[in-house]
């Protein structure tokens, strides 16, 4: 409640500020104006003074000036002439005669209080209130200047205080008095009550309560201005009038200062009392007096005050009513607050700017274990935050309060049940228009699980990591542009670029690759390049990522420091959403298999040479002496020589098929497709087993009309025939063997078939009729020749080799039927190594 | 018939002994003058020498292999351009060394282990035989 009332104290001022200033504006205008028209007054009844105070003394002058015809002329003389002789008949006439007259002109409506006649030496000689003790003497103005001046002309003294008349307020008239024949005479001197004159001036109507006017003159010390003296009584100072002195250049009382030096003006200005004041003042040449009227200020803009008042009171009824509005309002959006907060799928709740929780949504009873009554009017988080580290507070109330940003963080909480979960705390500081926090929101969310989540996830990471550093071979990953995003050590190691030196650029920039010839692979045809621009066409039955790696013919990476070192690579491309995204490198450095290739295929060559040297020798010497050449041979001798030389040529055989063997086994055998004729490699293999088994058979041969030239390596395809009919020959009865041979094009293949009447495969054996060195009992026994190595051979060709089938029909005792199929489109061309010999020997 | 071998100098190299020895009585049977060198260093001594019709050469000997002396014969003189060289050899088709021959005199290259003697004889024999027959 209290920051409630804060709140509209706050909005009252922000408020009230405008249109206090506006209704000041207008308070001021009027106040400006008023003080214009009260000066306008102020001079006005200043000059209306001043006109009276004219008028007052033209009147008074006018009499006394009136009364100097008369009798004065006549017995102002005979009194001045008499004057030692009071007692003579002239005087006494005289006197007589002025006595008639003279009093009777006394009188308090025209403020004459006496009238002396003064004779020519400056001695008065009569006075009309028959004041005995006068005559004899001067005039007695202050100043002196009366009787002086009047000689001359018609002169007005200062106003004075008589002594004499019991302190009344003063002044002399006085003017030359000529006789008939216009001899000065004397001077007479009227004493005028000033009475009236102070009442005139000293009215104050229209001056309101302090209003006044004042009269005052300059008095002279060494001829220069001293003071002024001011000449009647005071509204704030009755006894002023010829006491109260202002000296020249005082801050006070400066329009009767500047009236008195002739200045002619209007202001606001400091009065005799210092007070502020609403001032006309001018200077009465005719008197030498400054005449100010004035009127302090407060009562000169009195009715400005009270609509200043007016104002005052209305500006805040305004702003009262501004500020209820807004806070009204202010209220309002809290309550839509509310409903975003019932509508969060957060934990949700309103701080008041203390912590204090005024509101949160159903949701929390959920997440907390505690219900709503519990919850509101704690400190937020108080039931169930777990205590943090006091810094973590101080920067969450830096941030929220201070800074008035929103405070994001981690915490612990538990529930009421007591079980602990990590949550994300967001406090976000609700401000008015005016930057102050008005409430907070508060946020909370329960992350334990992505916490979870996420520490697999690194975990994930931190393995995949782990084995891309661990292994051997070289990976580098690229996206589509062939840049590099990717590598792991084993890449570092093998090609001596850095991780940080190589990520971002293109591989094919960093790595140039050479084939086998040391040429450079152009960016082209490099098969990363290929994968990437679609160039390597898959099979529909090879569109997986991983049944579409391509393995990279064998060639040489060029390292860093511009060696190089050959390498098998197999690169796939990654498919997102069936998009080639990138590709995946993995290629290994194969110095040491081409080492080993090389030390073995070396010991083949030798093996091969050495091996076949003996039964070479012993070949030549048995074909000698069966020759006769070196004498006739006995039939017995014949057939030993004949047998050594039999089984010489098994040992040919068996040493030609392991080397083949060999060959075929490492994949290192080389296939160049030619042209062949198919019939007639059937044809000249099948004259040359007939030779070789010294037997006529009936053969039977089926060639299908569409058979024409055929791509094949005419050695693989010859080794295959050789094969399939020595079986035949070799495992048919030497009477009576039927053997046909078959060669069609079916489907997308050309199938061979090659049928004996031999002994056939017992059932037992025919799964194992493909394995190497494996021979069935029952041919065995028809040729104990054979070297098991034939159909294991030619099986591993035709299917590792050619992309072909090989398969039999038999029955034991009856024959056999091997077929072979070869994809119709031929051999396809494989460099490699070795080439494959025929095992069969002349 | 005319043998056509009568007379022909032979140089037979082959460090094998039974070997030479078989390759030597046949050729001498068949009427050749056989010249028998035990290994490469000979063979090249003896062609400058004998200036042979025809030269049987074996290539894995010691000291001078018989790829050496084919290339020194065959870069010595007009003779030596011109002699029929028959390579014998144990070596497969597949060997190394052989992939030079194989390339450059394909039709003088024999298998010892593939050929019977007579056929050997045969070989030779069709270096003399004018290609009109």
């Amino acid at each position: 409640m209290k920051n409630k009332l804060g709140a509209a104290l706050l909005y009252l001022l922000v408020a009230a500020i405008p249109i206090i200033f506006v209704l000041f504006l207008i308070y001021w205008d009027v106040r400006q104006s008023s003080i214009e028209n009260k000066l306008g007054d102020l001079v006005t009844i200043n000059d209306l003074k001043a006109q009276i105070i004219s008028d007052y003394f033209n009147s008074i002058e006018a009499q006394t000036i009136a009364h100097n015809y008369a009798n004065i002329k006549i017995d102002l003389p005979i009194l001045s002439h008499y004057s030692e002789n009071t007692s003579s008949t002239e005087y006494i006439q005289a006197k007589k005669t002025l006595d008639a007259q003279l009093p009777t002109w006394i009188a308090p409506g025209n403020g004459i209080v006496d009238i002396m006649l003064v004779n020519t030496s400056g001695t008065i000689v009569y006075t009309a209130n028959n004041n005995t003790q006068e005559i004899g003497k001067s005039l007695p103005d202050p100043e002196n200047l009366a009787f002086s001046k009047g000689t001359k002309d018609i002169y007005t003294s200062d106003i004075f205080i008589n002594k004499e008349r019991n302190n009344l307020l003063t002044f002399f008239i006085s003017s030359p008095v000529y006789d008939s024949q216009n001899n000065f005479v004397g001077v007479s001197a009227f004493e005028i009550d000033a009475s009236n004159l102070y009442k005139l001036i000293e009215n104050t109507s229209g001056l309101g309560k302090t209003g006044e006017t004042l009269i005052g003159e300059i008095k002279y010390a060494n001829g220069i201005p001293d003071h002024v003296l001011m000449l009647n009584p005071l509204r704030k100072d009755p006894g002023a009038a010829f006491q109260r002195q202002i000296p020249v250049g005082a801050k006070s009382a400066q329009p009767i200062q500047n009236a008195t030096l002739g200045e002619t003006g209007y202001g606001i200005v400091p009065d005799y009392a210092g007070n502020e004041v609403l001032a006309a003042w001018q200077y009465l040449p005719d008197q030498k007096w400054g005449l100010v009227t004035k009127i302090d200020l407060s009562e000169g803009i009195g009715q400005v005050n009270t609509l200043g008042l007016i104002l005052i009171v209305l500006s805040l009824c305004v702003a009262i009513f501004a500020a209820t509005t807004i806070f009204l309002l202010s209220k309002r959006s809290y309550d839509q607050f509310k409903l975003a907060v019932d509508n969060s799928s957060e934990q949700t709740s309103i701080t008041d700017p203390e912590g204090k929780i005024l509101y949160i949504n159903q949701i929390t009873e959920k997440i907390t274990g505690y219900t709503i009554n519990e919850i509101i009017g704690t400190k937020a988080g108080k039931l169930w935050s777990l205590p943090m580290p006091p810094e973590f507070y101080q920067n969450l109330w830096k941030i929220i309060k201070i800074d008035k940003k929103q405070f994001v963080g981690e915490i612990r909480n538990r529930r009421k049940n007591g079980e602990v979960y990590d949550a994300e705390l967001k406090i976000s500081p609700v401000l008015d228009k005016s930057n102050n926090i008005v409430f907070f929101v508060e946020i909370e969310r329960d992350i334990s699980l992505e916490k979870k989540l996420s520490e697999t996830k690194n975990e994930v990471i931190a393995k995949d990591e782990a084995i891309f550093a661990s292994i051997g071979d070289g990976l580098v990953v690229t996206d589509k542009e062939g840049k590099i995003v990717l590598v792991n050590q084993a890449f570092e190691q093998l090609t001596g670029w850095k991780k940080d030196e190589s990520i971002g650029r293109l591989f094919a920039d960093i790595i140039p690759r050479e084939d086998e010839s040391g040429n450079k692979v152009p960016f082209d045809e490099r098969i990363l390049q290929k994968v990437l621009e679609g160039k390597v066409v898959f099979t529909a039955a090879t569109t997986t990522p991983t049944q579409s790696a391509v393995a990279v013919p064998p060639s040489y990476f060029i390292k860093k420091d511009g060696t190089k070192f050959p390498v098998v690579a197999i690169v796939s491309p990654i498919y997102i959403d069936g998009m080639i995204i990138g590709t995946v490198e993995v290629f290994r450095d194969i110095s040491k298999e081409k080492e080993i290739d090389k030390i073995k295929s070396e010991f083949m060559s030798l093996a091969s040479h050495q091996l076949r040297t003996p039964p070479s020798i012993i070949g030549w010497y048995a074909e000698v002496l069966q020759s006769g050449d070196l004498g006739p041979l006995n039939e017995k001798q014949s057939d030993y020589v004949k047998e050594i030389y039999k089984a010489n040529q098994r040992m040919i055989a068996i040493i030609n098929s392991l080397l083949n063997v060999s060959r075929i086994e490492a994949g290192t055998f080389s296939i160049s497709p030619k042209n062949i004729e198919i019939k007639e490699i059937i044809d000249e293999t099948v004259k040359e087993l007939e030779s070789r088994f010294n037997r006529t058979t009936e053969l039977k041969k089926e060639y299908d009309p569409s058979l024409s030239a055929f791509q094949a390596d005419p050695n693989i395809f010859q080794i295959i025939i050789d094969n399939l009919l020595s079986n035949a020959f070799k495992y048919t009865p030497p009477q009576n063997t039927k053997i046909e041979v078959a060669a069609k094009m079916e489907d997308d293949s050309l199938v061979l078939s090659v049928k004996d009447n031999g002994v056939g495969i017992p059932l037992k054996d025919r799964d194992r009729v493909f394995e190497k060195l494996f021979r069935a009992d029952n041919a065995v026994s028809a040729n104990p020749d054979g070297t098991g190595l034939g159909l294991y051979m030619i099986k591993k060709i035709i299917v590792n080799g050619l992309g072909g089938k090989i398969w039999f029909d038999s029955e034991e005792g009856k024959g056999s039927t091997f077929y072979v199929s070869i994809p119709s489109s031929g051999m396809k061309e494989k460099t490699g190594t070795t080439v494959l010999t025929r095992t069969i020997v002349r | 018939m005319e043998n056509i071998l009568s007379n022909k100098k032979i140089l037979i190299a082959e460090d094998e002994p039974a070997m030479l020895n078989a390759l030597a009585d046949k050729f001498t049977q068949e009427g050749c003058v056989v010249v028998k060198a035990e290994n490469g260093e000979i063979a090249l001594s003896l062609f400058a020498k004998e200036k042979p019709d025809v030269i049987l050469l074996d290539i894995v000997m010691p000291k001078v292999d018989g790829m050496k002396v084919l290339h020194e014969i065959r870069t010595s003189s007009d003779w030596g351009k011109r002699v029929p060289i028959i390579m014998l050899t144990n070596l497969s088709a597949d060997d190394k060394i052989m992939t030079g021959i194989v390339a450059s005199e394909p039709s003088y290259y024999l298998v010892k282990s593939d050929w019977k003697l007579y056929e050997v004889v045969e070989k030779v024999r069709d270096c003399f035989r004018s290609p009109a027959l």
